[in-house]
């Protein structure tokens, strides 16, 4: 088969996966104990309310044809309504997505750059003393829960040592608003370059040293792991005992021979990273306060904090529906860019 | 027949246990682990105020520096109090006790499901196999805590909720290793001639299927019970986890933010102790993996 | 050629693996000659320390192994003293290996072309058009046909026997002075097989290089090679011109080998049993003590339990390790 059809059968199959999580999102509110109305009302409803959501949502009528609703309703960008929030759920979606992407994206690429030359050092000596404090310092980092990293890191270095500013986007809530920052792809960093006002770029950035950090540690840890893993695989194979046996060096045999070879499932890990990153943002962007974000609407939609969250529809199911159905596309996309890659490297995946 | 099951499994586990014991990550893991275990089981018994480990607030304990009871590290309290005046230690030992249940439970549960699931998928093939594994890859593609968190946003928080929706999270993968081993399996020799002397499907899938499929599984268990303690923690720090006053690392993380720049131990310890029992787990599970994986032939 | 100075002489050595369940002696005092323009077989089962000798002369044994004697002197120079810097300028120029399973052994994601013009130029300055000119001679040299279109090739994409060729091509393309074949015919196909021991007969008039050919097929041997050397756990057996040990195998070991060999007869009337021999290699953590190979031989006797044989010149230029001379 050649690169077209794999291409066409791979969306394919992306695209009965992302309607089989509608499915199950749909189905998880309809199916499991409680009024599904609830759900979606918000704190306590009264029962006009209550009524009312029945009758929007078509809740008497029979499953599959709610189903319909609801796929009808998707197809034309319509997600629900935010309970808490009092909006549509596309809109809050479109605004929160740029800047949850350009953090994801960041730390991606920190973790790239810092993850795999130290998988490549570990590999270099297998059980060798440095070999085991880089899987320490990999499990480690792997082992740290974002939340709290990020509590410490702010603790640290920001109230502690005054360095960074302790939240929001450029240092206070007021920063982008107060510095004019059209919105041109919503997200503030990208934003904030592209209409030249570096200054504060420079300074939105910034704020987002601490975010970054903590969100990459975890993906740091498993791209070690993988990139080592990858690299001690490889140089176990025949190709790189004929690479030896003619002499090639080995720091020449590292870079072009083995690389090209282990790199795949680097490239998978850091695409996964990438949409596990947009999960991590669900902790960062509360802590740091980074808003507008996927995560802060997370945290907004579970009620913050709420220790007293009862069963009567307090969590905002519509928006943790939108955020799901958002993140898990991009979990499938990265999957689908993750495939493409590793068949243009690897070309024996093609036949 | 469960018996000679366990004990097939059990001769096997023996095989491997020798080498694995001379790896140091592994021994290091195992006694952090083992450490662990002991505290969540013995919680109640070496807690300095098991009391308030379970959740009873005391009230004035350093009403001069926090009238919230958020007392700084002392004699009386090894690591401080946090809100409400709770000993932070016994709080801690109750949140690992919480912590290792819940992660236990969740990875057995998970990986009963899994095994369910994969070796009927791999045993049985065809529109069953099909079917079953597209409902995996599903279930594959929606992020751990996303699922979770829509599960236990629908059930409501609490332990039993947290267990349901953790353990319907994490399947997947054990579906996955199980039918790729079970459709290795069931063309082999031994299942061949079971079948053709007539043998029932059960006796095939739980003498000779089960055992054999276990290993890749046991190896995925290790790595997963560090992620589902950091799952759980997860919940927790957003509010859909246990409900208090049940001790909860994750949720003790939360409740610190409002002291965070000044009460730093309430922040500080529950990470620690949170951080270090996933370090065990990863450890064991990484030294497990390292020596099992295929990939990695060892250079002789 | 009996006087002039060897390309490659091996003398007493000794190799052991360590591993986690004991001490290994996968080489014991091997001496060995490779004159000039000579090619040299090796042949033993597996086990028999055979691949050994190949990656002990090329420096690449694997980590867990020692080399705890003996000496290893290529035109004069002692390989196993000599600096790290040096061994690799002569892998590739003046040693050269071409390996047994061509698929696995030339890299899946690189084009043929990038391969061996690194190869080349690895140890020769020049720049990439030359290199690949000289690729494409050599690919030439060993009779495969649009060597234009093969260069844009992967590995993958070329059959067993092609890939082999290729394989031969990277090894002579630095004009090298000896080349080590380690089973270079066992992953490929009986007639393949044929056609690349014509190839390397070609080439060897041609091309003028020394060959050390390692294979457990005591046949081929006979084939393309001057002289043999039989080896079994660790220790050289037998030595000798081709044709002599062919048609007068002297170690029991040999004759055994040879017994083995299927040969077709006229009718199935005169189709005799395949012969095997009994038994199967020993154990090396815990060989057996005496000659390796008494257990398993039809001649065993006293002696043969208590010590082991020295590998004694029987004839000219024949020699065998065996009480029983």
């Amino acid at each position: 088969m050649n690169l077209a059809t794999y291409v066409a059968r791979r969306a394919a199959l992306s695209v009965f996966v992302v309607l089989g999580v509608l499915i199950i999102t749909f189905y998880l509110s309809h199916i499991l104990p409680g009024n599904p109305a609830l759900l979606f009302a918000g704190t306590n409803p009264s029962p006009q309310e209550i009524a009312r959501i029945t009758d929007q949502l078509g809740l008497k009528k029979p499953l599959y044809e709610q189903f319909f609703i609801y796929i009808n309703g998707l197809l034309h960008g319509n997600l629900g309504e935010s309970i808490s929030l009092q909006a549509p759920v596309t809109t809050l979606l479109a605004e929160a997505l740029p800047n949850s992407i350009t953090l994801a994206t960041l730390a991606t690429l920190v973790a790239g750059a810092v993850g795999i030359p130290l998988g490549i050092l570990a590999s270099r000596s297998r059980n060798s003393l440095l070999d085991n404090i880089l899987r320490i310092f990999s499990m480690g980092l792997v082992a740290l829960p974002y939340f709290w990293l990020g509590l410490l890191l702010q603790l640290a270095f920001a109230s502690g040592l005054h360095i960074f500013p302790i939240a929001s986007y450029g240092g206070s809530l007021f920063f982008i608003s107060q510095n004019n920052i059209p919105t041109i792809t919503g997200s503030y960093l990208l934003d904030a370059i592209l209409s030249g006002r570096f200054s504060a770029a420079a300074q939105i950035l910034w704020s987002m040293v601490l975010p970054v950090i903590t969100l990459a540690a975890f993906p740091t840890g498993v791209i070690i792991r993988q990139t080592r893993g990858a690299m001690l695989a490889v140089l176990n194979q025949d190709y790189i005992r004929t690479a030896r046996a003619y002499g090639i060096p080995n720091n020449v045999i590292e870079r072009k021979y083995a690389l090209k070879n282990a790199i795949s499932p680097v490239l998978v890990a850091l695409a996964l990273v990438f949409a596990g990153s947009l999960v991590g943002t669900v902790f960062i962007e509360y802590i740091f306060f980074l808003q507008p974000g996927l995560g802060f609407l997370i945290f907004q939609a579970t009620g913050v904090g709420s220790t007293t969250t009862s069963l009567a529809g307090a969590p905002d199911y519509s928006l943790i529906q939108g955020v799901t159905i958002v993140i898990t596309v991009a979990y499938v996309i990265m999957n689908f860019v993750a495939d493409i890659l590793q068949m243009l490297i690897d070309r024996r995946i093609k036949l | 027949m469960l018996a000679d099951t366990l004990q097939n499994i059990k001769r096997r586990a023996n095989v491997w246990t020798k080498p694995l014991l001379k790896d140091r990550i592994f021994l290091v893991g195992a006694i952090i682990i083992g450490i662990m275990i002991f505290i969540a089981i013995f919680a109640p018994w070496i807690s300095p105020y098991p009391a308030q480990g379970e959740g009873e607030t005391v009230p004035n304990v350093c009403p001069a520096i926090s009238p919230a009871g958020v007392c700084p590290p002392s004699f009386q309290h090894l690591f401080g109090t946090e809100q409400g005046g709770r000993d932070l230690l016994s709080r801690i030992f109750f949140g690992i006790r919480t912590s290792i249940l819940v992660s236990f439970l969740v990875v057995m549960l998970a990986m009963g499901i899994g095994l369910a699931v994969g070796l009927t998928a791999g045993y049985f093939g065809g529109l069953v196999d099909e079917a079953l594994m597209r409902i995996t890859d599903i279930f594959l593609a929606i992020p751990h805590i996303l699922l979770a968190l829509n599960i236990v946003a629908i059930l409501g928080p609490g332990l039993v909720d947290v267990f349901i929706a953790l353990g319907a999270t994490w399947w997947p993968a054990f579906a996955r290793l199980a039918r790729s081993q079970a459709v290795a399996i069931r063309n082999r020799p031994f299942v061949m001639i079971a079948k053709a002397i007539g043998a029932p499907n059960r006796h095939i899938v739980f003498k000779h299927i089960l055992p054999n499929s276990i290993s890749p599984l046991l190896v995925q268990m290790s790595i997963d019970l560090g992620a589902v303690v950091l799952a759980e923690a997860g919940l927790s720090f957003i509010g859909l986890g246990v409900r208090p006053p049940t001790a909860d690392l994750g949720q003790m993380i939360f409740a610190a933010i409002d002291f965070i720049t000044t009460s730093w131990w309430v922040a500080l310890f529950p990470g620690l102790f949170l951080t270090l029992l996933v370090l065990g787990f990863n450890m064991i599970g990484d030294a497990v993996r390292d020596r099992f994986d295929p990939r990695l032939r060892r250079q002789f | 050629m009996t006087h002039a100075v060897p390309l490659l002489e091996i003398r007493d050595l000794t190799v052991e693996y360590i591993t986690h369940a004991g001490t290994i002696k996968a080489l014991d005092r091997i001496s060995l000659k490779v004159n000039r323009s000579e090619f040299l077989g090796i042949v033993g089962e597996s086990g028999s320390g055979k691949s050994t000798l190949a990656y002990a002369t090329i420096g690449l044994l694997p980590q867990n192994s020692r080399v705890t004697g003996g000496s290893i002197t290529f035109d004069g120079k002692d390989l196993l003293k000599a600096p790290p810097k040096e061994i690799t300028s002569l892998r590739g120029r003046r040693i050269s290996m071409v390996f047994q399973d061509p698929m696995t052994s030339l890299n899946p994601v690189f084009k043929i072309e990038e391969q061996i013009c690194r190869v080349i130029q690895q140890h020769k300055a020049v720049n990439k058009k030359i290199a690949r000119d000289i690729a494409l001679e050599h690919l030439a040299h060993v009779e495969l046909p649009e060597a234009n279109r093969i260069l844009e090739l992967y590995p993958f994409e070329l059959s067993g026997g092609m890939q082999q060729r290729v394989m031969i091509a990277m090894a002579l393309s630095l004009s090298p002075d000896l080349v080590i074949a380690d089973e270079p015919t066992s992953a490929v196909d009986a007639t393949i097989q044929f056609q690349i021991l014509e190839l390397l007969s070609r080439l060897r008039q041609s091309q003028n290089f020394s060959m050390l050919f390692i294979t457990h097929n005591l046949d081929i041997v006979s084939q393309i090679c001057d002289r043999v050397v039989v080896m079994y756990a660790g220790r050289v057996v037998e030595e000798g011109s081709s044709h002599d040990v062919f048609s007068d195998p002297k170690h029991p070991y040999t004759q055994a080998l040879m017994k083995s060999i299927p040969r077709p007869r006229k009718s199935i009337a005169e189709s005799k049993r395949l012969s095997v021999i009994e038994g199967s290699i020993p154990d090396m953590l815990f060989p057996p003590k005496g000659c390796k190979f008494h257990p398993r031989c039809p001649y065993a006797f006293d002696k043969c339990k208590q010590e082991e044989p020295e590998l004694k010149e029987v004839t000219e230029g024949r020699k065998i390790a065996c009480h029983l001379y």
